[in-house]
């Protein structure tokens, strides 16, 4: 069969995965791109100071305060800029926080069995079985309300997942070929583990967890939406929805901090998604 | 029953999102009633493919050129209700896995009769009755307890068996065969030939049966036909293909069947063959 | 409300198949049963004990969060407090006490409303049900339409769009949405009615059920039952929104492993009409992949419920649960946690049944 040659660029091109090759994949790593770089240098660019409280109240968006300002007269353009610095960087941290307890957990259940395994994956099921916005509020709440007891009171339902995820790789992968004849060659569980299971594990471990950058932005910005997370002068996106619930007729208040948000978890959400479509052989491609 | 099948200048492309991948190149093949057509190939030759197309279940991204003439009908040009009004009813499908082609949650019965009363418009009692018929013609007992059973409770032999025994539910005049013995072991293999055989004795069926098996393909087919890379390079009757190969690609393919030096297996290999897979089978 | 990565219990055994195999099959669906439940409980005395721990072994003190901080400051009030809920007496012996009262279903008194939480949980689930079950159902009407269109329209522009809905609904804070159609349909347009259960003003109709617009049906009071049903029709389209997108995306990926099976292609061979091959054979094998998504769903609504019944006031199982959360009144809490835990594993336990009639090939276990 005649293999049509195509040009070092096209080839480079096609190891693009396809959904970001279309126009919307485009735009969605454009705007995480975006958010990453304002999450970095953020607060160095916005045109007010997020905190001060020196202009009108309730200005509607116009030239100069683009977003219009909230019930304390202050800029809402240059505090939803700096909330992207928070809300992106902890939701970042909670993945990877959850992602290394939940593999640890997962490994451990696996690669151990027996006992281990069933009081491991109990504690998964309980937590599991709690639903995740209550367990996280009541643990906010007895932490009391700050934004670092929000992220470990989503760290303590995030993990799950990750446990069970793991765990079932590794019981396939200890019953895989590779690993019984590396057994079979004299490696200590250790080794076994350190060259055989985590290197196959990793992967789609973090294919996992970039789907889970959105959840945890969603998860920890309710949690801030319901008071339990940032306290009042922060720029936080979900307080600052919170916020607009007692003045609800002033649109803007709510509208761009919620855009924020929502912009945010699609964005990542569409790269995880076409990063899964790309490393998973086991999803079903187009 | 007429049956005969004609297939001329059939071309088939894939079209993928930045490219078209053509599978068919102009596929030219006549299938007389009556008798059982061979294709023969290599993985990836377009044999499959034709079968498929035969039936309309050619993947949605397919573009298609050509006539496939069954009697007076063009398949090609038929779609919607007239075409499910010929798949089933005129021309039957059996696939290769019966593990896989028939619905593990459906019992048999369910899955023999729904197209008898969807295509015949007949009532469930009639329809399970010839039903009946149906499974007994291909050797399966059981009468009316068998219909209640689902396709797990029956080895992969019997499963292939009952696949044909609803591809033929409808009496249809053509049957596709894609590979129906390959997943099957050797002497279970020589049973369902041998019913095959039976059945187009019997009936006057007309089948078109694709294998990369030679060795399948000598012993059920009356002509052969050699396909390679989505086009006929050879037909002939089975006997010339197999003792006077005029093309090369056929030579080299029939060099590589072990146990050529001897020869192709014969009819009489296969009679002694289903004996053996008959008392294997049961 | 975050439904991470949407595995089904992989880890539990099959239960038996009650397909009519005698009574052989039944004893082993009784005993199966047996086991599930004994593991239902001791999942449940794991739910309490977690919280319990939770909110005894953290800073916060329960005792200032339930009086305010200037009756926290007279020794006296919260010496008599303490003494009222036993709060006097060790931890394990508070929470062995605990464990007593919960075999007479005794769930203890709320601190906040001084309510038996029984009774709490008794006005505040039928609430909550009402939005659940509404949105429930709209979800898995539209998410599992959506899900089969885009399977079977795979890589075309309907598939691309309808995987774009989907990630936005998932995507979208439903807090947000909230109060964007409260500000759009409510204020700015008029058409929805104000936050609660009723109109202000309009009596609640004789209770049954708990659920308003169905009580009201069978009370037969039409305007009532149009008061409720407007009220309802918000909070549970914003939760709504969320469940298709999870519902589209979970369903398409199971409809398309589906739809490239042999058998699918088998029934199309037959000639039989598409409607037909979706209903018969298409559904049928994507049913328990699908019923497991609607479980994880419906668990995922639950907690979904918080953020919507607090902007809407509509005083349900999310709002009960936040007011005892943020005062740490910690008897509700657990009250809370073990119905939600009742739910979960109910919804789990009566999939993994359905699977024995779904699936003939699932054994006794």
């Amino acid at each position: 069969m005649d293999i049509p040659r195509r040009s070092w660029t096209r080839r480079l091109w096609r190891k693009i995965p396809r959904e970001m090759r279309m126009p919307v994949g485009a735009l969605a790593f454009f705007v995480a791109l975006v958010w990453v770089i304002l999450c970095i240098i953020g607060p160095s660019i916005v045109p007010f100071d997020p905190l001060a409280q020196n202009l009108q109240r309730f200005l509607e968006p116009n030239s100069v305060n683009w977003f219009g300002t909230d019930e304390l007269g202050r800029d809402l353009y240059s505090r939803v800029i700096a909330g992207a610095r928070i809300t992106i960087s902890l939701a970042l941290m909670l993945v990877v926080a959850s992602m290394l307890i939940g593999s640890i957990i997962g490994v451990l259940a696996g690669f151990f069995g027996r006992w281990v395994d069933e009081v491991l994956m109990r504690l998964t099921d309980i937590v599991l079985a709690f639903p995740t916005v209550i367990l996280a509020m009541v643990t906010a709440a007895a932490l009391g309300a700050s934004l670092f007891n929000a992220v470990l009171a989503a760290l303590i339902v995030s993990w799950p997942p990750y446990a069970r995820v793991v765990r079932s790789m590794v019981l396939s992968l200890r019953e895989a070929d590779f690993v019984s004849s590396g057994r079979l060659l004299g490696f200590s569980p250790m080794k076994s583990m350190r060259l055989d299971i985590v290197p196959n594990v990793a992967g789609p471990t973090l294919v996992m967890a970039s789907l889970d950058i959105g959840n945890a932005a969603l998860l920890l910005s309710g949690l801030s939406f319901l008071g339990l997370g940032a306290k009042p002068p922060t720029p936080e996106w979900g307080s600052m929805i919170s916020a607009a619930l007692s003045n609800f007729d002033k649109w803007w208040l709510g509208l761009f901090p919620g855009l924020a948000i929502s912009t945010v978890v699609i964005a990542f959400n569409f790269i995880g998604d076409a990063l899964r479509d790309a490393f998973d052989p086991e999803a079903v491609r187009v | 029953m007429s049956g005969e099948l004609n297939i001329k200048d059939l071309k088939l492309d894939i079209k993928t999102h930045d490219e078209v991948t053509p599978i068919l190149r102009g596929v030219n093949l006549r299938v007389e009633a009556g008798t059982v057509q061979g294709l023969a190939g290599e993985s990836g030759s377009g044999k499959t493919m034709t079968g498929l197309t035969v039936i309309g279940l050619e993947p949605a991204t397919a573009v298609t050129t050509g006539e496939i003439w069954l009697g007076d009908t063009d398949l090609l040009t038929i779609t919607g209700s007239s075409l499910n009004a010929i798949r089933g009813q005129r021309v039957g499908m059996v696939f290769q896995d019966p593990s896989t082609s028939l619905h593990p949650q459906l019992s048999i019965g369910s899955q023999l009769t729904d197209h008898m009363r969807y295509h015949l418009k007949i009532s469930k009692a009639q329809a399970r009755e010839k039903a009946i018929a149906a499974l007994d013609r291909v050797g399966i007992t059981g009468g009316s307890s068998a219909l209640s059973r689902y396709p797990h409770e029956y080895s992969g032999g019997q499963r292939q068996r009952i696949a044909i025994a609803i591809a033929l539910a409808c009496d249809p005049e053509l049957v596709i065969m894609d590979e129906p013995t390959t997943a099957l072991d050797v002497t279970v293999q020589a049973g369902v030939l041998a019913l095959v055989r039976d059945l187009v004795d019997s009936l006057g069926l007309t089948v078109l049966f694709i294998t990369h098996d030679l060795g399948v393909m000598s012993a059920i087919a009356d002509r052969v036909a050699v396909m390679r890379r989505g086009a006929v390079v050879e037909e002939g009757s089975c006997e010339q293909i197999f003792t006077d190969p005029q093309h090369d690609y056929t030579r080299s393919l029939l060099s590589s069947l072990p146990g050529s030096a001897t020869g192709p297996r014969t009819r009489d290999d296969l009679a002694h063959l289903a004996e053996i897979g008959a008392g294997g089978e049961s | 409300m975050s439904l991470h990565s949407g595995q089904p219990n992989t880890h539990q055994e099959p239960p038996p198949s009650p397909s009519g195999r005698g009574r052989r099959s039944y004893l082993g669906l009784l005993r199966y049963l047996g086991r599930r439940l004994i593991l239902t409980v001791i999942m449940l005395i794991g739910i309490t004990l977690v919280t319990f721990t939770l909110t005894n072994l953290v800073p916060g003190d329960p005792v200032a969060a339930a009086l305010g901080q200037r009756a926290a400051d007279d020794p006296a009030i919260v010496e008599r407090f303490r003494q009222e809920f036993g709060l006097d007496k060790p931890l394990p012996e508070q929470y062995i006490a605990y464990l007593g009262r919960l075999i007479h279903l005794d769930l203890g008194m709320s601190w906040q409303t001084r309510r038996p939480v029984a009774q709490d949980l008794e006005r505040a689930i039928p609430a909550t049900m009402e939005i659940a079950l509404t949105a429930i159902s709209m979800s898995v009407i539209i998410g599992l339409l959506f899900g089969a269109i885009a399977a079977h329209k795979r890589g075309r522009i309907t598939d691309q769009v309808l995987r774009l809905i989907s990630l936005l609904g998932m995507s979208v804070p439903t807090f947000w949405t909230a109060i964007l159609s409260f500000y759009l349909f409510y204020y700015r347009l008029g058409i929805a009615p104000g936050s609660g259960r009723l109109t202000p003003g309009t009596p609640a109709p004789p209770r049954v059920t708990g659920m308003y617009t169905l009580d009201a049906l069978l009370a037969g009071r039409w305007s009532t039952f149009v008061d409720a049903a407007a009220h309802l029709a918000l909070p549970s389209l914003v939760l709504t929104l969320f469940t298709v997108g999870l519902l589209t995306r979970f369903s398409r990926m199971s409809f398309l492993e589906v739809l490239d099976k042999d058998f699918i292609r088998a029934a199309h061979a037959k000639g039989l009409p598409n409607r037909t091959v979706f209903f018969r054979y298409t559904l049928r094998a994507a049913a328990i992949p699908i019923l497991t998504l609607i479980g994880l769903a419906f668990g995922s609504l639950l907690s979904g419920t918080v953020l919507v019944e607090s902007i809407f006031s509509w005083p349900g199982l999310g709002s009960y649960a936040y007011q005892s959360a943020s005062r740490l009144d910690l008897l509700a809490v657990m009250g809370v946690g073990l119905f939600v835990g009742v739910v979960y594993l109910t919804i789990n336990l009566v999939i993994d049944i359905l699977y024995g009639f779904i699936d003939p090939r699932v054994k006794v276990g």
